[in-house]
């Protein structure tokens, strides 16, 4: 994930009309998607709306003239916790539908029902709506940017100031890291080699652990040295200029929210209506 | 164990994350009250470090799926006994949560309440008290710290097996099976990797481990007690199915032999009548109602023995959580 961590920065700090876009307006629009998404019942609703958001983050996207192999890239990234889940529904009863209709038998019993393989494509929609638009507001937002925009929508002093120096320190160990794994590659170390003792290799990586830890410590003594020489006090807060949004952006802003409210209720209504 | 968007309905997304909001904010006043001012940016550069550990990835001690699978470090065990407070963890936890669901889309953003409870909350907390009570009864860090990171990985995961199994989203029985096994191999990683990085932090630099515990000898017997009634609970729960006497209660029998169900004087039950007693009794109350187990019968529909087991582990634990957590809420500071 550390090295994910360069090259999505990387995406972030392109020029486009979406890059430009004001971070809170990301954060706000996105996230009242991904809402939206969540909010809506397990249900074929989901087909619909779940694909007219999808084509919104598509445009988004290609608006910010990002390549699709990062999307998917980033994609496959976080499928296999999500996928895992999904993938066994096809072989469980549930509580969202009344009647379960077996469409294959398989050995031991098991059998795939074609209420549950409708359910895990409702998941997966779900799944990857959602995860699409995380995809998005990352890509074209940079980490401290992000932070800005929640700074001015009110995260909390301490936790601002706290997230903005991991933030600065993270890349620091990103480089770490890779020196670590570069060192161990150099001394043959492989923990996944099971030539080597179980033992060993837990006790290896269990000192890297602990190596990294010290590192952060003493990095986290030294900048806080340095911090003091700059004039930091226990009341040190980072400080967020104002900045008002331009009419674009409340445009932009507005936009999103109707988006996500509106075709929702709209599919809602239809499909009411229709039966 | 990170838990996407989508898995959960939304009001229980609202519930999750009210419950995270209540330990982040305390985590914040702790982060007020306890740290001074240099342990901000320790703190921090600290999250920093943990999401860089996070990365490390080793193979599974033992091959459960053929091709081979890896595990990674949680870190809240370490952080909250490195730093001497399970809210340590919780702080921490939340920030790396925070910038994993956000920025790398692992773990989502409406999932993130039901996250920061399970890895930063569950993690730190049943990591710090674990460390803490194992250590005081045995006088073993390393030991402690083990098994400090091998609870602070399966609590959470097992809880989260519960939180998708009440969602509607993963069955209860195959959750638990999965998810129980899958993270009690890895949480050899977890306690393995623990031991030995709070072996090497104490050894290199000792002042910065604000995790020792005041050998106080009421301190220690009320450990004792705690350990030793979790060990026999838990031994009862394992044992307990397999020796228990399937008789009837004496509630039971006797609401049987008033149906003529069963004898008094002997053990034979006619299930037939069983079914007859029943529906004469909804009949003469005219109270149908019937409350649906998620745990009937002390028992995991379809697993026979080994499911008792489970569910009455299940309970010890979550019974445990409740009464530590109301004393803990209730109980006077001195």
């Amino acid at each position: 994930m550390i090295e994910e961590l360069f090259y999505i920065e990387k995406a972030a700090y392109r020029d486009s009309f979406i890059h430009q876009i004001d971070a809170r307006v990301k954060i706000i629009g996105l996230f009242a998607l991904i809402i939206a998404m969540v909010a809506i019942p397990y249900s074929s609703l989901v087909f619909t709306i779940g694909i007219l958001f999808f084509i919104f983050l598509a445009i988004l996207w290609a608006l910010a003239g990002l390549p699709w192999l990062i999307y998917g890239k980033r994609l496959l990234m976080v499928l296999p916790f999500g996928f895992f889940i999904i993938i066994f529904q096809i072989f469980f009863t549930n509580r969202y539908y009344p009647v379960f209709h077996v469409i294959a038998n398989l050995p031991f019993g098991i059998h795939i029902y074609a209420e549950s393989v409708e359910f895990a494509i409702i998941l997966l929609v779900k799944f990857i709506v959602c995860v699409s638009a995380i995809i998005l507001l990352s890509s074209t937002t940079k980490l401290h940017d992000m932070l800005e925009g929640a700074g001015r929508m009110g995260l909390p002093p301490e936790f601002a100031l706290t997230f903005g120096m991991m933030i600065r320190y993270l890349f620091v160990f990103g480089y770490i890291y890779r020196k670590i794994n570069e060192s161990l590659t150099t001394r043959c170390f492989d923990p996944f080699n099971p030539a080597l003792s179980y033992r060993y290799r837990m006790k290896q990586i269990g000192y890297t652990v602990g190596t990294i830890f010290i590192r952060s410590y003493e990095q986290g003594e030294r900048v806080y040295t340095s911090m003091l020489c700059r004039g930091y006090g226990k009341d040190s807060h980072i400080f967020i200029i104002k900045k008002p949004l331009r009419a674009a952006e409340w445009s932009f802003l507005l936009f999103c929210l109707i988006f996500a409210i509106i075709v929702p209720i709209t599919i809602w209504l239809t499909a009411i209506r229709f039966f | 164990m990170h838990i996407p968007d989508g898995f959960f309905p939304i009001s229980q997304v609202a519930v999750y994350w009210i419950i995270a909001l209540i330990f982040i904010a305390l985590s914040l006043r702790w982060a007020k009250r306890e740290m001074s001012e240099e342990k901000v940016p320790l703190v921090a550069v600290l999250a920093a470090g943990i999401f860089a550990i996070q990365t490390l990835n080793m193979a599974l001690p033992i091959s459960i799926i053929p091709g081979g699978v890896s595990g990674h470090v949680v870190g809240a065990a370490l952080a909250a006994i490195v730093l001497g407070s399970p809210f340590a963890a919780v702080f921490i936890l939340t920030l790396v949560l925070v910038l994993q669901g956000i920025f790398f889309g692992d773990g989502g953003i409406t999932a993130m309440g039901a996250n920061i409870i399970n890895m930063g909350v569950l993690g730190g907390f049943f990591g710090f008290y674990t460390y803490k009570s194992v250590n005081n009864v045995f006088r073993n860090r390393f030991c402690a710290a083990f098994i400090a990171g091998w609870v602070s990985l399966f609590i959470p995961a097992v809880v989260c097996a519960v939180e998708l199994a009440v969602a509607g989203t993963l069955p209860l029985t195959f959750g638990l099976i999965t998810m129980g096994v899958y993270h009690a191999v890895i949480g050899i990683i977890e306690g393995g990797v623990t031991a030995f990085a709070l072996s090497l932090i104490i050894h290199a630099r000792p002042d910065i481990f604000s995790g020792e515990i005041p050998a106080g000898a009421a301190r220690k017997a009320k450990d004792i007690l705690i350990v030793a009634g979790i060990t026999i609970a838990l031994a009862i729960s394992i044992f307990a199915p397999y020796y228990a006497s399937t008789y009837p209660d004496g509630l039971d029998s006797t609401f049987l032999s008033a149906y003529g169900a069963k004898d008094v004087n002997t053990v034979h039950i006619d299930e037939p009548k069983v079914v007859t007693a029943e529906a004469a009794v909804v009949e003469k109350t005219g109270n149908s109602f019937s409350w649906q187990a998620p745990l009937p019968d002390y028992s995991l529909p379809g697993l026979d023995k080994p499911g008792e087991v489970l569910a009455i582990v299940f309970g010890v634990i979550v019974l445990f959580i409740l009464g530590f957590g109301i004393s803990r809420f209730i109980a006077r500071k001195d």
